[in-house]
């Protein structure tokens, strides 16, 4: 498998941490990045881009809160296992179906609370399921 | 062989003299391969004319940003030829001469890496860990820790002492510069990332080992015509010493110069 590579342009308004981050997600939805592989240091990520060392760390943090990455003392960073593949991207698809569904509900004349109290109700069968 | 030290100290210098003047012209006729990038490559004939078109390419584009030209042969061979000189004066320790050039190849690696790193603007990073131990492994260092120890056992004995000095501190400082090399960031320009990382790659290790072979060298010459030698000092002990030393000094070149003969690893 080809190796993935990160560039940072110092001239872009998006911070550089926001660049690496994006760039590491985008890499491991093109299928680049396998579940498990390792990263880099951020001591040799740093080193590489020519950034501060903390700057590397914030975009590795932000990306395992986000479930992207794991990391621990021993076996460093690395993809996790089961990523959140396109994840702002459903998120996104979400909102939108259940906005749409709801602004029909109610041009069919039921009120927010009937709709809200179904919602839950059909959440909770969903979960029992 | 090693051991012997029957020798006149006359002789000794001529020949090193001699050697450092053909180093000299060496590098003035053919710079580039003293200082240059192609010659880490020894299978260019298994590549096809696309590949070695595109590693050409890189070579070329990573050499002017080192600013690795023929400036620096010619400094080598300056280098060389006061070394030369140098050899011709009695009172400076015969090994210092090797030891100062050994000291000028690395300074000249350092600079070609702080070269290209003023060089580039945009840096790009391969998301591939590395480990120093690849271009530098435990062997390698323990030869190079070795050699210093062994370094140190000379300046027991006052006549030594001056030349094992400035040996142990030209180990130390190869050393040291070799591991640094070992540990540098990966410099790529972003032109073609995957043959400009392969070239990265083999590179660090070139040139990592190249310079840890360097660390042995200057020891392993001092010990070959230091009078009194290890055994005459130490006894049994002297010559486990000079038997590691050599061995040392063995490996060392050996790992230098095998990985010439690999293939260069696109990832």
């Amino acid at each position: 498998m080809n190796a993935s590579y990160l560039v940072v342009d110092p001239e872009l308004e998006t911070p550089p941490y926001q660049q690496v981050a994006a760039q590491i997600r985008a890499a491991i939805e093109r299928g680049e990045l396998p579940p498990e592989a390792p990263l880099p240091t951020v001591r040799q990520l740093a080193g590489d881009l020519g950034l501060a060392p903390n700057t590397v760390a914030r975009a590795y943090g932000e990306l395992q809160s986000e479930g992207w990455l794991i990391g621990d003392r021993r076996r460093g960073t690395r993809v996790a296992g089961q990523v959140p593949v396109n994840a702002r991207g459903r998120l996104h698809s979400l909102r939108e179906a259940t906005e749409k569904f709801v602004t029909s509900l109610r041009y069919r004349g039921f009120t927010s609370d009937e709709i809200a109290v179904e919602l839950a109700r059909a959440g909770a069968v969903g979960q029992e399921i | 062989m090693i051991t012997a030290h029957h020798h006149h100290p006359e002789l000794i210098r001529l020949v090193m003299g001699l050697a450092y003047a053909a180093c000299g012209i060496a590098a003035f006729r053919c710079p580039r391969y003293f200082a240059g990038m192609a010659g880490t490559f020894t299978r260019w004939g298994e590549m096809s004319p696309a590949q070695r078109e595109r590693l050409d390419g890189v070579v070329a584009a990573r050499e002017q940003a080192e600013g690795i030209s023929s400036n620096y042969g010619r400094y080598l061979g300056m280098s060389a030829f006061a070394l030369a000189l140098l050899e011709a004066v009695p009172a400076v320790p015969f090994a210092m001469p090797y030891a100062l050039f050994c000291l000028g190849i690395a300074a000249v690696t350092l600079l070609a890496y702080l070269q290209f790193h003023r060089a580039t603007e945009q840096r790009v990073a391969p998301l591939v860990p590395r480990s120093p131990f690849i271009a530098l492994p435990p062997l390698l260092i323990a030869c190079v820790a070795a050699s210093f120890v062994v370094a140190l056992l000379f300046a027991v004995d006052p006549q030594n002492r001056a030349g094992a000095l400035v040996v142990a501190t030209s180990t130390l400082v190869l050393g040291f510069v070799a591991w640094r090399i070992a540990n540098a960031p990966a410099l790529l320009l972003g032109l073609d990332p995957q043959y400009e990382y392969a070239l990265d790659e083999r590179l660090r290790v070139g040139r990592a080992r190249n310079l840890a072979s360097l660390a042995t060298a200057p020891v392993f010459v001092f010990a070959a015509i230091a009078e009194p030698g290890l055994p005459e000092l130490f006894g049994t002990l002297g010559t486990v010493a000079m038997a590691i030393l050599i061995a040392a000094f063995l490996v060392a070149l050996a790992a230098s110069i095998l990985p010439l003969f690999g293939r260069l690893r696109i990832a």
